[in-house]
């Protein structure tokens, strides 16, 4: 279905070879994962297919890509758009009509498709996606879920041979992701879809996966089966690092596989304990957030109906919940950014509303999903001076934190070109230069890959042990279980459940992680806890 | 949820009516009773879209202009002999301006001319007011033929992107509050991550168009033909306006000759781009009946004297889409209230 011949792909400004030399082939129907670090050319490598590389945005290709037989240097994405569909990392970015039922036809329209086709195609589709239900409603009051599943009904419409889709899990909480990737894994099935993914939430994607094509980021890439390709990476999932520290074999993907394989470990670790969090519960610790009955409306509907939280010095609290229900509106209000109904929002003891300028920050930092509309500097030492200033603390301690954060960084680069776990890593240093107690983050992981997180898993444990409160919002249930001390959950504003991080996160088998899925019934949450008590015991 | 919208250009020509018959000087109770009947039609059928607020803001406008109307008419005119209610005092002007005089005495029938006049003014504005309120602009886009469909997606896309235009300031603003920063006037701060988030915004939405096919078949000379042809045919028929409303002959002709034109730019247009539509705005019965009530009121102006028979009339005709059009479609955002 799609064939690379002696492909390689050069962007002339980076002067970076992105692909060099790269032959592979697709059969149909097959359900291929991109893996690779933020940066290393997943994307590239999926807008290649579509010929959008280099036709939209420039770079020197060599070799021949070919598509059903066409090949991308003749065509133009327009003229492949009855073969290929892609959806982008951001759907709701994508959308160029106002109604749901509207956007699915549209690229029907283009294509000239006849009208009574055209009324039947939506119609299946809408069942397909199970988007009967929104067909009237305006696409900017979609949830994330919901944005994506209408973009991908979007491209189907056209009856593409191909899907192509850029981290379409990412942005969505565990149990929307499922539903999308059930839906393809689906059109896999029956439809005999050839799609191809990026993404680096590995856990979620790899039970459904045929074959991988690894990025590694060096112009070389490395094609092959599921096991084949984690045996060798370093970065890998939970349940695949755990199979390859016990050497099961065959190594295994999935929950079950290694449920099955998990006997022996399961007896041996019934007589360990997991280590204790840290999690400084202790009265004696001062409160650093006290929120009470925190109300917060938008036009008609309460986001916030009566929260009450207290946060003490040292904890790292996650906040969960679905798309929607109230996480964001509840981070802004602990900065002042989020207007208050009713109810208050206390930074040690003081209205969060009331501060600002250097008694905000010194007291709070906030990092927000968007992490990149703090930036405004032309370079990162620049960014670093601004930094300063702000904080009003000596001239380089912005860039000194930054070098610990992250060593090989390049003082002279813009900022935009950064990637994306760099540039979380240089608004953490610019949040951080003010040394504030309580650190706030939103949706950190987004577009990280295993590397960045880990890295960001240090740095959020780090600030912990220094005394610091770190309160994270996110889908991400691995990274919760590493670092966090207590989870918090809502549900339609409301506070639904507020307890120890085991306790929480091993109570619903949706946000469970993968450990305690597999160990299940011990109470371990992660990997690292399971290796270092097989090494004391 | 079968909900059905008139077509916007129905709309429109039922406001244009209204505004055609109050410019041929109807009356005072005529004007009064169109206006009635404008308010009544879009209190009765407008939607909750944001472009229902256009009629209220109309309102205003056209108060505006009246009361403004009012000052020039009462202050700065020739002198119109009469019944004298007050004298305003008088400004001596250069000879040259003889004729003309601020202040003076001000009559009754002054009042009455000047006051019938703004009131042509707001009728006029509140009939444009009430068919923009009803008509979805974006429906009517949508219906415009094929050579004016790539206007119609830049204009619909720019409607779109407004919103989020203004979310992204919210969001900068918010940033500068994070980062500790006091300054009051940062235009910098604040332009530069908004012009990187729009330019990167509409970058991705290129690239998505352009991957979902737009475009996909059109021929260009096609196009530039049919386009030439209609630019001339819109040249005709407003030179067939203005002969029409000058009151000059020759006006039908014209008028004539620019919807012949019209007629064939948009077939050779069609012909050139093998789009497809999907759900068409229907032109049924309620749309042919709003066009014909128009159409009389137009030609009962034009053709009657005025009377009390013909005042109702038009009061009838201008009010009648409320019994035929159906209420327009209501936002669906699926917010739980």
């Amino acid at each position: 279905m799609i064939s690379f011949n002696e492909v390689s792909l050069i962007y002339p400004q980076a002067q970076k070879t992105i692909f060099n030399d790269l032959s592979f082939s697709v059969p149909e129907g097959e359900l291929l994962l991109i893996m690779g670090q933020t940066g290393s050319g997943k994307s590239s490598l999926l807008k290649l297919i579509n010929g959008l590389v280099p036709h939209h945005t420039g770079g020197i290709l060599s070799g021949e890509i070919t598509v059903a037989g066409r090949s991308t240097r003749m065509h133009r994405p327009r003229e492949l758009a009855d073969l290929i569909g892609i959806v982008g990392q951001n759907p709701a970015e994508g959308f160029v009509t106002d109604t749901v039922e509207e956007e699915i036809a549209f690229g029907m329209e283009s294509l000239g498709i006849p009208r009574d086709v055209m009324r039947k195609r939506v119609e299946e589709t809408l069942d397909l996606l199970g988007l009967a239900q929104l067909r009237d409603r305006s696409l900017s009051t979609l949830s994330g879920g919901e944005a994506q599943r209408v973009a991908i009904a979007a491209v189907l419409t056209m009856h593409p041979k191909v899907l192509l889709l850029d981290e379409p899990t990412s942005a969505l909480d565990p149990i929307a992701a499922e539903e999308v990737l059930s839906i393809l894994a689906r059109l896999v099935h029956d439809l005999g879809l050839t799609i191809i993914i990026a993404e680096h939430r590995l856990e979620r994607v790899l039970q459904f996966v045929d074959r991988i094509i690894h990025v590694l980021g060096n112009g070389e890439v490395r094609i092959g089966l599921p096991e084949e390709i984690m045996a060798q990476s370093q970065s890998a999932p939970p349940v695949v690092l755990l199979g390859k520290d016990q050497d099961w074999n065959p190594l295994p993907l999935t929950v079950r596989d290694a449920r099955r394989l998990a006997e022996p470990l399961r007896e041996k670790l019934a007589n360990l304990s997991p280590p204790i969090r840290k999690s400084p519960v202790g009265k004696s610790l001062p409160i650093i957030l006290e929120i009470k009955k925190l109300m917060v409306q938008y036009e008609k509907n309460l986001a916030l109906k009566g929260i009450d939280i207290e946060v003490s010095q040292g904890e790292v609290v996650a906040i969960m919940g679905r798309n929607g229900a109230g996480k964001s509106s509840l981070l802004g209000s602990t900065v002042g950014i989020t207007p208050i109904k009713s109810g208050q929002v206390l930074l040690n003891g003081k209205p969060a509303e009331e501060l600002k300028g250097k008694s905000l920050i010194s007291l709070v930092g906030f990092v927000p999903q968007e992490a990149t509309d703090l930036l405004y500097g032309e370079s990162v030492l620049q960014e670093c001076g601004f930094a300063d200033r702000d904080s009003q603390v000596a001239q380089g301690t912005t860039y000194k934190i930054l070098n610990q954060l992250l060593p090989d960084i390049t003082e002279s680069a813009h900022p935009r070109d950064l990637s994306e776990g760099q540039r979380l890593c240089l608004v953490l240093a610019i949040v951080l230069a003010a040394s504030p107690k309580l650190l706030i983050l939103d949706e950190p992981t987004r577009g990280l890959d295993y590397s960045a997180k880990l890295r960001l898993i240090k740095i959020l444990q780090s600030m912990a042990a220094e005394g610091r409160s770190v309160i994270l919002a996110t889908h991400d249930v691995e990274l919760v279980a590493e670092v966090a001390t207590r989870v918090i959950f809502l549900a339609e504003g409301e506070k639904i459940a507020d307890g120890s991080t085991l306790e929480i996160l091993t109570s619903s088998p949706a946000f469970a992680p993968q450990i305690s899925k597999i160990l299940a019934p011990g109470k371990w949450l992660t990997f690292s806890e399971i290796t270092s008590a097989l090494e004391q015991s | 949820m079968n909900q059905r919208s008139l077509h916007p250009f129905a709309w429109w020509s039922w406001g244009i009516g209204i505004a055609i018959t109050a410019s041929q000087s109807p009356g005072t109770p005529a004007l009064i009773l169109l206006c009635i009947s404008a308010a009544v039609v879009v209190f009765s059928k407008k939607s909750d879209q944001p472009w229902a607020k256009a009629f209220s803001i109309g309102i205003r406008l056209g108060l505006i202009a009246f009361v403004i109307r009012m000052i020039i008419g009462v202050s700065l005119s020739v002198p119109i002999p009469g019944n004298t209610l007050f004298t305003l005092p008088t400004i001596p002007l250069p000879d040259w301006m003889a004729g003309i005089r601020i202040g003076g005495p001000v009559t009754s029938e002054r009042l009455s001319i000047t006051a019938t006049e703004g009131l042509t003014f707001f009728t006029l504005i509140l009939a444009i007011a009430a068919a923009s309120a009803l008509a979805n602009p974006k429906q009517g886009l949508r219906a415009l033929p094929g050579v004016m469909h790539q206007a119609g997606v830049a204009l619909i896309i720019a409607t779109t992107l407004i919103p989020h235009f203004v979310m992204s300031i919210q969001r900068v603003k918010q940033a500068r509050r994070l980062r500790g920063d006091q300054q009051r006037i940062a235009f910098r701060k604040i332009a530069v991550p908004i012009f990187e988030d729009s330019l990167q915004r509409a970058i991705n939405l290129g690239a998505a168009m352009e991957s979902r096919g737009y475009g996909f078949n059109d021929s260009a000379t096609g196009r530039r033909f049919g386009s030439q042809i209609l630019l001339s045919s819109v040249v005709a028929i407003t030179i067939g306006i203005s002969l029409f409303l000058a009151a000059i002959n020759g006006a039908a002709i014209a008028f004539g000759f620019g919807i012949a034109l019209l007629a064939v730019g948009l077939v050779v247009a069609n012909k050139s781009t093998k789009r497809t539509r999907y759900r068409p705005q229907i032109w049924k019965g309620a749309e042919w009946i709003v066009l014909a009530t128009s159409i009389t009121l137009i030609s009962l102006i034009i053709y009657k004297n005025q009377s009390t028979l013909t005042t109702s009339a038009i009061f009838i005709l201008a009010i009648s889409p409320i019994f035929v059009a159906p209420k327009e479609k209501q936002m669906i955002t699926g917010v739980k209230l």
